[in-house]
């Protein structure tokens, strides 16, 4: 499965940035901060899924999935929106005629999103290795707080 | 750039979208003189001509007093230099700026107690923290980078407390979060040190090597039992108790505050507080261990550094102090400089109302929407006999003005900028100003021209030689070292020295160097809810807007997301009202009334109302009662009344 970009929720802030600079760089965002009930956000963006729903639904193959890439062609698409309702994450978006989708930033050495993300929340990654990297970042956590003689929280008084 | 030691090349959403501001449509383009037929556009010559015309007749007439400055925190080193200059030379110290109005309880509430009224140590140190204490700080809105360190801090295991009256994304990163009433942050500082103390939790030998004042703070604090302070805040007692000791037994633990700690009558004293509980701790003067005040403009620290204030010389000489106007008659070669100090921001206003200043300066500043009681601020515009603002766009205040002149943003121009972490960095242009739009500092230099001071004119390069011998802490920056790396961090006062991330190391900056603890008393705020306006109403920031809006409310992208102005409330307040999300609301105070927009949330507790104050309206409502020492007002708590539109 292709790269994607992914959110560890427990960092995320709600501030949007990645709203704004994706809009910045690709004129209309492609990742969506979901604030729930003011009390935490969900930032999503394409999964870049191996059997697209978006392309699988697609009657006029306006969109089609080739050697690991979605491709996108204008001219066959009648813009009937069931890609849309399709996408399980509500990621597709169609505006002004053009499924739009997220590339992840081509061209560039890391997507916009993750480059401005001030708290450090959004990070590109292989779905494979997703769990792994999960697994191995709170084992550290964890190896960190047995490790360490005198753990947070605990100071011997002067 | 990845490799800044602050943002680390991230970028919060105003940084994403300031192309859109600076290339904006609106931007001011060439100087502009009221008439009776609407704005006409005049020449530089004739709009300097004027400006310097008018200063001077009110200066003969009434006297230097009648003339007030203020500032702005967004401009540069250079330009809050000259721009104090000016205004003291012409024999007042009416010249203040904005930090008056978000931390100017900073500098007095540390600067008696530590002695220099800044922030300790840098942000990345808060990495290396393993307690943080937020209190009266949303960062997460505000500040989003400082969540990075934060962040950081967390994951080697740190405990991070939050202490607000709302439910922020900041709240969201705590371990404990303590949700107190607006307005008693000192009972909760005093309860937790009640705690830390009669539990042996202090620190003996810092207290006693390093401080002075304990044992009367041992006194005052009797009477703030966890119970008790637990009645008045609203925290539950076990969670004041919990939050007390994880501070004190951490081996390194920072403060972080912000304007929920400063915006009060009692900001001087709520700041003494979060020095007092830094201090009994020993937490202070080490890597991750300090007292950070976050400053919200690019160059609030910086202002002030310069003087920039009506009761500080530049480097906080302060006025009336012989020795101190004695060294800068001498850089000035000047035989004499006022001796009183000057009007501050919020008291030039009221004094512009009574028609004792004829004519006042601003530059970059829109007091009619940042400065409470809005109403009273135009009455006092209108009052003027000539106004003058200096900004890049249309602002309300300049619509009060005679003459606007058009100014340079910051990515126009060079200059130096002190960052909330005392880090004076160089900026260079990148782009050019829109129209005959220029820089502030070539203004004030043609102004001064006109007003026959006798200074020549410089490039800021030439004028930071001149700040580094005014600011002894500024001994050491000249522009070529600037450029190199990511600037220099003050003091550093010469040409070898380093800079100093980490103040109060060995000592403090008090004539003795013992840092003061200095007992405080919790106080109502000045305002309480009764039965006449029965809701509590407090004012801050959104993520996606920057001060009075004047900016970043012409970001198309930001105010597609953040349109129209809100009023955050309760559900179950808003159930007895039967007030529906999105329902327009009629909100009024003692000073005012405005609309808003409901927005129904539990992020507000019941009684408590909260806007932002990025549009106009809001400070309508807020109320001019100010601290008696920092003379910073109270817009954190109002009382207030809502209706249904």
């Amino acid at each position: 499965m292709p790269e994607a970009v992914y959110a560890d929720l427990s960092r995320c802030i709600a501030c949007h940035a990645c709203e704004l600079a994706c809009e910045r760089e690709n004129e209309s965002a492609k990742i969506f901060v979901q604030v729930v009930r003011g009390l935490a956000a969900v930032p999503v963006s394409c999964r870049q899924c191996e059997t697209p729903l978006c392309a699988a639904v697609c009657p006029g193959e306006a969109l089609n999935y080739r050697d690991s890439r979605l491709e996108y062609d204008a001219e066959k698409c009648t813009g009937c929106r069931l890609c849309v309702l399709a996408c399980p994450f509500g990621t597709a978006e169609l505006r002004a005629g053009v499924v739009e989708r997220c590339d992840l930033c081509q061209g560039k050495e890391i997507p916009a999103c993750v480059a401005t993300c001030p708290s450090g929340a959004l990070f590109c990654a292989e779905a494979e290795n997703l769990g792994e990297d999960i697994r191995t970042r709170r084992a550290e956590r964890i190896k960190k707080a047995l490790g360490n003689p005198e753990p947070a929280g605990r100071r011997v008084n002067r | 750039m990845p490799e800044h030691p602050v943002n680390e090349g991230s970028l919060c959403p105003k940084g994403n979208t300031t192309l859109e501001v600076l290339n904006h449509p609106d931007r001011l383009k060439f100087p502009l003189r009221k008439t009776e037929n609407g704005w006409e556009r005049i020449e530089w010559e004739a709009a300097l001509d004027l400006a310097a015309a008018k200063m001077k007749g009110s200066l003969e007439k009434s006297g230097p007093d009648s003339l007030a400055f203020l500032g702005s925190a967004k401009c540069s080193n250079e330009e809050n230099y000259i721009f104090q200059k000016i205004a003291r030379l012409l024999g007042t110290n009416n010249v203040d700026n904005c930090a008056r109005l978000c931390h100017a309880s900073t500098l007095t509430g540390l600067g008696k107690t530590l002695g220099t009224g800044a922030m300790t140590n840098p942000i990345s140190d808060l990495a290396s923290s393993e307690c943080i204490f937020v209190i009266g700080s949303n960062f997460a809105e505000n500040h989003p980078p400082v969540s990075r360190q934060v962040l950081r801090a967390k994951e080697k295991g740190a405990f991070v407390i939050v202490a607000d009256p709302r439910i922020t994304p900041t709240s969201w990163l705590a371990d404990l979060a303590l949700r107190l009433k607006p307005g008693t942050d000192i009972a909760l500082l005093n309860g937790m040190m009640h705690v830390i103390v009669s539990e042996g939790l202090w620190d003996r030998r810092f207290v006693r090597e390093r401080t002075r004042g304990f044992s009367e703070l041992e006194q005052n604090l009797q009477r703030y039992d966890p119970e008790t302070v637990s009645r008045i805040t609203g925290i539950p007692s076990a969670d004041i108790i919990k939050a007390a000791r994880a501070y004190a037994r951490a081996g390194t633990a920072a403060i972080v505050y912000s304007m929920g700690i400063t915006q009060h009558s009692s900001g001087t004293d709520n700041v003494t507080a979060c020095a007092d509980l830094a201090l009994i701790c020993g937490h202070i003067g080490e890597k991750g261990t300090g007292i950070l005040p976050l400053r919200g403009q690019n160059n609030v620290q910086g202002a002030c550094d310069m003087g920039a204030l009506a009761e500080f010389y530049p480097g906080y000489g302060k006025v009336g102090d012989p020795e101190a106007a004695g060294r800068l008659q001498t850089l000035w070669r000047t035989d004499e400089l006022s001796e009183h100090p000057g009007k501050t921001a919020t008291e030039m206003v009221e004094a512009a109302g009574k028609g004792k200043i004829k004519t006042l300066y601003v530059i970059g500043e829109d007091p009619v929407n940042s400065h409470p009681d809005s109403s009273q601020v135009k009455k006092a515009l209108e009052n003027l006999d000539f106004l003058i603002v200096q900004d890049i766009f249309m602002t309300d205040t300049a619509e009060y003005a005679d003459l606007i002149l058009p100014a340079a943003a910051f990515a126009e121009k060079e200059g130096s900028f002190t960052s909330t972490e005392r880090r004076v960095q160089w900026v260079e242009p990148a782009l050019l100003p829109p129209g005959e739009a220029r820089a502030d500092l070539e203004i004030l230099f043609g102004l001064a021209e006109k007003l026959g001071l006798d200074f020549p004119c410089r490039g800021a390069g030439e004028v930071l030689e001149e700040i580094s011998v005014a600011v002894p802490a500024y001994g050491g920056m000249e522009k070529e070292r600037m450029k190199k790396g990511f600037g220099l961090v003050w003091p550093c006062p010469g040409p070898a020295h380093p800079g100093t991330p980490i103040l109060h190391t060995e000592s403090f900056k008090t004539p003795d160097g013992f840092a003061r603890i200095i007992p405080v008393e919790h106080r109502s705020p000045a305002e309480t809810p009764g039965p006449e306006y029965p809701f509590l109403l407090t004012t801050g920031r959104t993520v996606l807007h920057y001060n009075a809006g004047s900016m970043s409310r012409r970001s198309k992208s930001l105010l597609k997301k953040e349109p129209e102005l809100y009023v955050e409330i309760n559900p179950a307040d808003a159930r007895t009202m039967e007030i529906r999300d999105g329902n327009k609301l009629f909100l009024e105070t003692r000073r005012g009334k405005t609309e808003a927009t409901a927005r129904l949330t539990e992020r507000v507790g019941q009684g408590v109302l909260f806007m932002p104050f990025h549009f106009p309206g809001t400070n309508a409502l807020t109320a001019g009662s100010l601290d008696r020492e920092a003379k910073i007002p109270e817009f954190k708590v109002s009382a207030c009344r809502i209706r249904r539109y």
